[in-house]
This record gives structure tokens, C-alpha cells and sequence, in this order.
């Protein structure tokens, strides 16, 4: 059985390699060689992006900060624009995996791979980003939430390509904050992880909030419900109480080596009240 | 152009030579190594079991056959019953009529190369008829009338004591009326600790080569006992033993586990079969999920205190053997756990009992300090519960009790260490310790010593299985001879008649094959005379051979080792003490700190013998916090290294070696490969119980579990 290698110059030629049947995306190659080892997927022809111009850049305009599809995670850790726009996010894709994974993963590839106990799907989702893609049908963007229809099924058609991650600039008074619960071993995914996204008033008041839980279902979870818990109120033991009872009925997880269910709902409730108290700016910290 | 090659350095060029260098340098080779430089090989691709418990109806190769680039499949039925083991031969090497454990191999695929053998062995259709099958120690106990071995007497090694179908085999250790003990007792305690399946997961997977074209059988193996190797190679294979070679090579990691010919046999069936030189390499699923694993099971622990003293002690344990127990080289078919939990205290009587039963699980094995990880964990445990009962301190409670002045000196040490760590502490800050101890396995060696004009060569039949062992055995030769240590070669021999060898394990190499090297050099100096003291550092034996008019000498070193009273390697003694802090709201714990005080004896290799300590502390917290091989309903579900998580660098926390020297130093090497693991478990669970209250008696201990214990003891109080 022969496997095809492709390397395009362009989009427009990527897209035309991704036509055939059986093609696949090599960005990184960090999950799809997992998979093609363990033989649950077998393409006949991989198309590296590497040589499309443009996919790996990170820009800032004064809306947004874009993280290009093809920057590794260990490009964004390091990044001086990401790191200045979105500290939480940048801290964030240095604690993903490991050394190797960091530096040979990809944000396009992570993200399309649809797995919800990856960290940037979480954080990217909790600072409302927003995927562009391009497709021999046009294109179009959609909220990084909206990636994933479940566990490795990416809202992809065959032919698509992820170019970007578009994040809007922080508000005044707003603070981020990603946290992963890792109980057991440092090298493994989170047990559960939640990204929390808010905004204040001067006195410390929650006037926005976006909380997001990883590992907890078979997409990430948007926390809705707790996070009109913390609208409105100062982030008070009795808010961040009711906060871990709407989020242990807000997710839903399953038992597996990482945690039985229960555990994980009651943890999800706990580490979201740790990550949004830690989302807390300087200014906005009693 | 072509750049100008720079030539190596003098010490460049010695590090690139240097055999104990290669472990790190990357320049070491393996078993797989030789695979790839082999020409006109085949590939082996074992067919497992996806059941646990069936009878074989049918296997149909035809589809195999018919992909282009396989030679040959070999089914049970084509080579008949073929049994390997230990004390017990009940385990065969290709299943014939029936399955006992999902993973069991079935059929074996030789082809062009490995990704088309692995391919036909999914093509190969297996036809099962599912029986009833007997999943755990409930199950077994349970109703039934599930025999898993009914022709279980008729194995090679059987004996008549079978009180029941399904029991691999019974110890005991009784040295008085404990009911009476039991009787005159004022404090009683009873405690039940379990534990789950572990995997000794050494990074090399197994892999054999064999070439067995002509009269001459060749093998390269990861196998860390070449010696027996041979011996079934030519048992199972019907050659003489004579005709077989074991070649010396490298193992990758070990711990216990590559001591069976799970794949050996069939290669060199298929060698001889296809006339061609035939490998076989374990992918880690196929490693994970059909090698030896640590015996699950409870142990439960009775202890009286009478006066203060520890009067009566009993102790039960029920281990899930799995579906063979030809791996277990005891002949009692049960792993060493009786005799560890108290071992370092005084006594009055003792009777403990413990048994290894059959069940569709992998089999169990040997997995560094096969029970006494088990056996320790609850011992020490109990010690703390014991203590707590008194109002004791635990490390008082444990000097006063110990009879051992190597294990009062550990603890005098771990109590001046963990003095420091109590000032300042957090509410959820504990302290635990637990003592231990390691005594080599019996065992004997010959080692073959030869100088000449240009150096030592010392040929040892043990493989190094990644300890650096031969590092130890040229320092040990340098240092007897008084020479340089790069006058010394170690040269590994493989399978040989004339040099007898039990292989690495038991914590035997440095004691038992270390001896034989410093007799061997003791022969040499017979021969030699004495050093000559105005010699100058050098290299001293070429003089004097040229003096004396020889061009050689030649010699043999022995050493040997059988535990008891006249034991030749003594107990190695070691204690743990870990500060550990425990986040109440999620179980969470974080060890701080670790202290290790050991007794070693003498220290042949300071480099190796920190590295076993270091290796086996992390091993132990390893097998302590994380690992789990998850089986359910008899298929293993945890069949990687993404899933089977080991401990990384990350997870270890500040590690502190103390040693402690108990009378004159007798320059005796002792024991350590099995010591620092066995403490950690226990130092953990009294830590944690330390800090927050609340017992843990399962392992693996991990966050969630202490979660649990801290919500139900909320939810009593």
C-alpha cells in the first residue's frame, strides 16, 4: 500500500490535492501519525502545509489578534504579540503536551483534530474566537466552539483548510485565565480544564463572563448557565459556590482512567471557581 | 567540496569505545538492531486471542496465506501442545484446543515484513466458542463450576496438593498457636489492603532473532536469562541444546519481565520451517497486553498487641495468578509476600497464608519486588494504624520495636530528617515513613577472568539488562587488581555451558556475579602474585607475566547465594520518609519532599548504586500514584503507553539520599534493585492520613480516591 505526499505552494493548489478521495491535512503530524500507527486511519495521500505562504504568521490589527493555522504551539508559547494581547493564552500553548508535541503540533491541526481534552480549543473558545477556513466552496468562519460536532469529528468537509484563529483584543478591566487539572502524571490530558473569560466593573463586579470546560463531553462545553451565575456579582464565596453547583449540571462527562464521572463533574465546579478567581486583573483584585 | 574531517580527540575517541558509555551515547545495540542488519529475514506477527475463556472451533489461514509477502502461518494445531514454564508447565506456547486470557497467542504469521505479518495476522479467522469466564476473585470464590485447567495434574511440575480446580498454589509461614497468641492480646486490629494489576513496562519491547538454517541454531533475544533460554529453546523445540547459541546482547529494561520465551519458540519453528533467519519484535499493546503483570489481590493483615508488644500477626492474602503460572519460578506458585509486612520488628507469632488462583486475566509474574510492593504497602501501613492505636509516635513506635540496628539507624536518621520538615507546616502538610528491606534471590555464577599482557578480560554470562552492571563488574576488577580501570573488559558470553549463570533478577547481579568477578581477580592474583607496590599506577600484570614467562593466565570465579542463616549476601535495610501536602477540596496531593536513608554495605559502583535508588524510587512512586494495567471483562484496556501512564521527571519531587553505616564496614556487596521501590506506597499512605485523616488501603493511590475517602468521612461526621 503506497501513501502519497503532497507539498503545495499555494492554497489554491492544496485545495485542488485535497479533491482526490482519501486525502488528509499533514500539519504537524503530531495526532494523525498517532492514528496511522495505531491503523484507525489509513489516508492514500498526505498534503503538507508547509510550504503555503502565509499560514504561519501571527498578526494584530486593532480588533484582533490572528494566529496563523501552521504556527506550532511552541510558536504562540513564545510569541511577543500573543503574549502581550492574551497572556492566558500564551501560557496556555506552553503547558500543551510536552516539549515534542509543542514543537511539532500545530494550532490548525489541534483544533481540527476535535478532541475536547485539548487545551486550545478551551482557552480559544473562552476568548470567543472565532476559525477561519477556505474550501473550493467558499469561505467562511465560525466560533472556534463550533469546530467540533463531537470526539475527533471536526465541522470540516474533506476539501476544507483551517487558515486562521481570529481572538478580539481584551476589554478594559478583563482578565483570562486557563486552568488544567492534571491529578495524576504532568504528561497526560486534563482531567477536566476550564478557560474563564471576564470582564469587571471598577469595584470588582463581574460584567461579562465566558467560561469554557475541557474533557468534560464530547465537545468542549460553553458554561452558559455559570457564567450568568457570575454576572453581576463580585466573585464572593457564595457566587463562586453556586458557580460549582451550575457547572457540575452544566457538564457531562464520562468515567474513564482519568477520573470517574462524578469526579470530574465535581471538579469541573471547583477548578472553574479556581480559574475565575484567578481571571481576576490587578485592578480589578480587592 | 568535500570538508575537512576532523579527527577525534584522545578522549573522544575513548568515550566513543567506552562500553559502559554506550548506554547513553545512543551507540548501545538491541536485539531490534541486529533485526535490521539481518538480510533475508522474515518478520513474525503473533495472532492473539480476543477471547478470554473459549474453546479453539477453527482457524482458517487461507486469506493470510494469500497476501502477497507472507511465507508461512503456524497454528497450535501444527506444532501441538507445547507447555513452558517455570516450576509449573501449564503455559503453551501457541493455544491448541482452548484460550484462557485475551491476548493468549493463537497463530504466528512470518512475512516479507513486519507491516504485512501484522496485517495477515488480522486476516487470520479464529473461530471461538465462548465458555464461562472467571474474571475476578469474586468470580473465582463465587458458584461455579468453571475448571480452568482440568488436566491440571498431568502437568510436568504439578503436585498432589490441590485442594481446589482453580489454585495455582499455596505458602505458608507459621511459627506458632496465633489464636492463642491472638488470645492474650489487649489491642487487636484488622485491616484489608487491596491492590490492582501493574506492568513491570520496560521501554524496550521484547524481540528475539533466530536463525535456525543448517545444524547450528542462532538467537539474539531481550531475554535477561540466556541460559535457560537455551534450555527451552531446546526442549520446546526438540533440538539438542548443544546445537544452540544465545548471543550475547543488550536489554532494554526489564524489571521482571523477560524471563518467558513468549516469542523465541515459535521463531525458531518458523526458521526452520522457512529456511530463513526469522524476527520478532512485541508492539507495546502486544507487550502490555500478554506479558507478565503484578499479581492483583488483597492481603489482610490481623496484628495484637500485648503489653505494648507486637504479640500476634496474621495475615492472609488472595492473589489473582491469571490464566497461567508457568512464569513464577517459586515452587510454591505463589510471588514472595509473606514474611514482609513486620519483617523488621519483633514478633511473637506469626501465621501467614497466602494463595495464587487461576482467572481469564493475563498471567502474573514477576514485576520488581513481585509481592513484596504488595505486602510492604500493607505492613507498613498497618504499623501507622498500630502506632496511632498506642498514641505513638509512628517512627517511635517503629524504634522500639525493631530488632535490627541497621533499621534503628534508618530511623534515628529519618527523624533527625523529617524534624525540619514538621516547623511551619500548613493544616494539610503530613509526614509518613515506612521502613523496608531487600535480600538478594539465590543464585550462582561463574565468571572467567584472563590477563594478558594488554589488559583483563572478565566473561560474564549475565546480560546487562540496562542497570550498568557491567560498569560495576570492571570497577570491581580494577579495584581487586589494583589496576586502571581501563585495563578492564567485560565481554558478555550469552548461553554457554561452562560458565553456569541464573541471569539478571532477583537484585542478584551486583552480590552474586560481583563476587564471582572479585573471586576470579583473588585467583588471578594467586597466579600472579601480589601487586607490585613501586608499579606506579599502571598496569602491573604485563611485567610481571613476562617476568613469570607467561603470556596469559586463565581463571574462574564462583559466586554463589541461598538465603537463611548462613545466607552469604545480608539484607539490605532502607527507610522513607515523605512530607506530602493534601488540597482538600480535590484529593489532590503533592509530595514536597522524599528521604531516603538506606544501609547499603559496600559500594561497588557509586554511579549505579544511585541510580538504582533514584530508578527505584521513582519506579515505586510510579507504581504507587499512577499506573494501572485496566482489565475489564478480560480485555486489557489500557494497552499503551498513552494510556498505561508512567511517572515523568516532572512528577518526581526533591529526592534525598541518606546512608547510614551500622558496625565496621565489611566491604560485603549487598542488595539494592529491589529496595527504594517497595517504600513508597506506604510512606504515601501515611503522609496522606497524616495529613488529612483519612486511610487509604487500595492501590494505586490516586487524588480521586482520596476525594472519595475525604467526602464519606465529611459525610459521617
Amino acid at each position: 500500500m503506497t501513501l502519497l505526499w503532497r507539498r503545495p505552494t499555494t492554497i489554491d493548489e492544496a485545495l485542488g490535492e485535497l479533491a482526490t478521495d482519501d486525502a488528509a491535512i499533514y500539519a504537524g503530524g503530531v495526532s494523525l501519525v498517532l492514528l496511522m500507527n495505531l491503523g484507525l486511519f489509513e489516508p492514500a495521500k498526505l498534503v503538507s502545509l508547509a510550504a503555503v505562504p502565509g499560514l504561519a504568521a501571527v498578526t494584530a490589527d486593532d480588533d484582533a489578534v490572528g494566529l496563523g493555522a501552521m504556527c506550532t504551539h511552541a510558536r504562540l508559547a513564545a510569541d511577543p504579540i500573543l503574549r502581550r494581547a492574551h497572556p492566558a493564552a500564551a501560557d496556555m500553548f506552553s503547558g500543551i503536551g510536552n516539549v515534542r508535541v509543542r514543537s511539532w503540533g500545530t494550532l490548525g491541526g489541534n483544533l481540527a483534530h476535535a478532541d475536547p481534552a485539548q487545551d486550545p480549543p478551551v482557552m480559544l473558545a473562552a476568548l470567543r474566537g472565532t476559525v477561519s477556513i477556505v474550501g473550493p466552496h467558499g469561505d467562511r468562519v465560525i466560533p472556534v466552539e463550533e469546530l467540533a460536532e463531537g470526539p475527533l469529528s471536526p465541522a470540516l468537509e474533506p476539501d476544507e483548510i483551517v487558515t486562521s484563529v481570529r481572538l478580539p483584543v481584551a476589554e478594559e478591566r478583563s482578565g483570562s485565565c486557563y486552568l488544567k487539572y492534571l491529578p495524576g502524571t504532568r504528561d497526560d490530558y486534563a482531567t477536566v480544564s476550564i478557560g474563564a473569560n471576564l470582564q469587571f466593573d471598577r469595584e470588582g463586579v463581574v460584567t461579562q463572563a465566558r467560561l469554557v470546560a475541557g474533557a468534560v463531553g464530547p465537545t468542549v462545553v460553553v458554561l452558559g448557565a455559570a457564567s450568568e451565575v457570575l454576572t453581576g456579582h463580585p466573585l464572593d464565596p457564595d457566587v463562586l459556590d453556586a458557580l460549582r453547583v451550575a457547572v457540575r449540571d452544566e457538564v457531562n462527562p464520562s468515567s474513564d482512567r482519568r477520573g470517574s464521572a462524578d469526579y470530574k463533574r465535581e471538579m469541573a465546579g471547583i477548578v472553574a471557581g479556581r480559574a475565575a478567581s484567578a481571571s481576576r486583573p490587578v485592578q480589578a483584585r480587592p | 567540496m568535500t570538508a575537512k574531517r576532523r579527527l577525534p580527540t584522545a578522549s573522544e575517541a575513548a568515550e566513543a569505545d567506552d562500553p559502559d558509555r554506550a548506554w547513553v551515547n545512543g551507540r548501545r545495540r538491541f536485539t531490534a538492531d541486529i533485526a535490521a542488519d539481518t538480510s533475508d529475514l522474515l518478520h513474525v506477527a503473533f495472532v492473539l486471542s480476543t477471547e478470554p475463556h473459549a474453546r479453539l472451533l477453527d482457524i482458517d489461514k487461507d486469506a493470510a496465506l494469500a497476501l502477497p509477502g507472507v511465507v508461512a502461518v503456524l497454528t497450535g494445531a501444527d506444532i501441538g501442545l507445547r507447555l513452558f514454564g517455570r516450576s509449573l508447565r501449564d503455559y503453551p506456547v501457541l493455544a491448541v484446543d482452548r484460550v484462557l486470557f485475551a491476548g493468549q497467542r493463537v497463530a504466528a504469521v512470518a512475512a516479507e515484513d513486519p507491516e504485512t505479518a501484522h496485517r495477515a495476522a488480522r486476516m487470520v479467522d479464529v473461530s471461538y466458542a465462548p465458555l464461562p469466564p472467571l474474571y475476578d476473585l469474586d468470580d473465582v470464590f463465587g458458584e461455579h463450576d468453571v475448571e480452568l485447567h482440568p488436566r491440571s495434574k498431568e502437568y510436568e511440575g504439578a503436585t498432589d496438593d490441590h485442594p481446589f480446580g482453580n489454585l495455582q498454589g499455596a505458602d505458608v509461614l507459621v511459627d506458632g498457636d496465633v489464636d492463642a497468641a491472638f488470645a492474650e492480646c489487649d489491642h487487636v486490629r484488622e485491616d484489608t489492603f487491596s491492590f490492582d494489576r501493574v506492568h513491570s513496562a520496560p521501554l524496550e519491547p521484547h524481540a528475539c532473532v533466530v536463525d535456525a538454517r543448517g545444524q547450528r541454531v542462532s538467537v539474539w533475544s531481550s531475554s535477561k536469562v540466556p541460559n535457560r533460554l537455551r534450555a527451552d529453546l531446546a526442549r520446546l523445540a526438540d533440538r539438542a541444546i548443544a546445537d544452540i547459541e544465545v548471543r550475547p546482547t543488550n536489554i532494554g529494561g526489564d524489571f521482571g519481565s523477560k524471563a518467558a520465551p513468549y516469542l523465541e519458540v515459535v521463531c525458531l519453528l518458523l526458521s526452520e520451517h522457512t529456511q530463513r533467519p526469522v524476527a520478532a519484535r512485541m508492539t507495546y499493546a502486544e507487550m502490555l497486553g500478554t506479558t507478565a503483570v503484578r499479581h492483583p489481590g488483597r492481603l489482610r493483615l490481623r496484628t495484637g498487641l500485648r503489653q505494648g508488644h507486637i504479640h500476634a500477626h496474621e495475615a492472609e492474602a488472595i492473589l489473582d495468578g491469571g490464566a497461567f503460572a508457568g512464569i513464577k519460578p517459586r515452587a510454591t506458585r505463589v510471588v514472595s509476600i509473606l514474611g514482609h509486612a513486620y519483617a523488621n520488628y519483633e514478633v511473637g507469632v506469626r501465621d501467614e497464608r497466602a494463595m495464587a488462583v487461576y482467572s481469564n486475566n493475563p498471567p502474573g509474574g514477576h514485576v520488581r519486588s513481585p509481592g513484596e510492593f504488595q505486602s510492604v504497602f500493607a505492613g507498613e501501613s498497618q504499623v501507622d494504624l498500630v502506632a496511632r492505636t498506642c498514641g505513638e509516635d509512628p517512627i517511635t513506635f517503629r524504634l522500639r520495636r525493631t530488632t535490627v540496628p541497621e533499621v534503628r539507624a534508618i530511623l534515628e536518621e529519618l527523624r533527625a530528617g523529617v524534624e525540619p520538615w514538621r516547623g511551619g507546616a500548613g493544616s494539610d502538610v503530613g509526614v509518613g515513613v515506612a521502613t523496608f528491606g531487600c535480600q538478594a534471590g539465590d543464585g550462582q555464577s561463574v565468571v572467567a577472568a584472563r590477563a594478558t599482557s594488554s589488559g583483563v578480560v572478565v566473561r560474564v554470562g549475565v546480560p546487562d539488562q540496562g542497570s550498568g552492571m557491567y560498569a560495576t563488574f570492571r570497577l570491581l576488577a580494577a579495584e581487586a587488581l589494583g589496576i586502571p580501570l581501563e585495563a578492564v573488559r567485560v565481554e558478555a558470553i550469552g548461553a554457554d555451558e561452562t560458565l553456569t549463570d541464573a541471569g539478571a533478577g532477583s537484585s542478584r547481579v551486583t552480590a552474586v556475579v560481583g563476587n564471582a568477578c572479585i573471586d576470579a581477580c583473588s585467583k588471578l592474583l594467586d597466579e600472579l602474585g601480589p601487586p607490585d607496590p613501586d608499579g606506579g599506577g599502571g598496569y602491573w600484570p604485563a611485567a610481571r607475566l613476562e617476568r613469570l614467562g607467561l603470556t596469559e593466565v586463565s581463571v574462574e570465579g564462583l559466586g554463589r547465594h541461598r538465603r537463611g542463616e548462613d545466607a552469604a549476601v545480608k539484607p539490605t535495610y532502607g527507610g522513607l520518609a515523605l512530607r506530602v501536602t493534601v488540597d482538600r477540596m480535590t484529593g489532590r496531593f503533592t509530595i514536597l519532599q522524599a528521604l531516603l536513608v538506606v544501609a547499603p554495605g559496600r559500594i561497588a559502583n557509586p554511579v549505579g548504586f544511585r541510580g538504582q535508588l533514584e530508578g527505584g524510587f521513582v519506579y515505586g512512586l510510579s507504581q504507587t500514584v499512577l499506573e494501572r494495567l485496566v482489565v475489564e471483562q478480560g480485555q486489557v484496556v489500557t494497552a499503551s503507553l498513552g494510556d498505561y501512564k508512567l511517572a515523568c521527571i516532572g512528577d518526581v519531587p526533591p529526592l534525598e539520599i541518606r546512608h547510614v553505616q551500622v558496625g565496621a564496614d565489611t566491604g560485603e556487596l549487598r542488595a539494592v534493585g529491589e529496595l527504594a521501590n517497595i517504600g513508597v506506597a506506604p510512606a504515601l499512605a501515611n503522609a496522606i492520613d497524616d495529613a488529612v485523616g483519612v486511610r487509604i488501603r487500595a492501590l494505586p493511590i490516586t487524588s480521586e480516591a482520596v476525594w472519595q475517602a475525604l467526602r464519606s468521612t465529611g459525610e459521617e461526621g
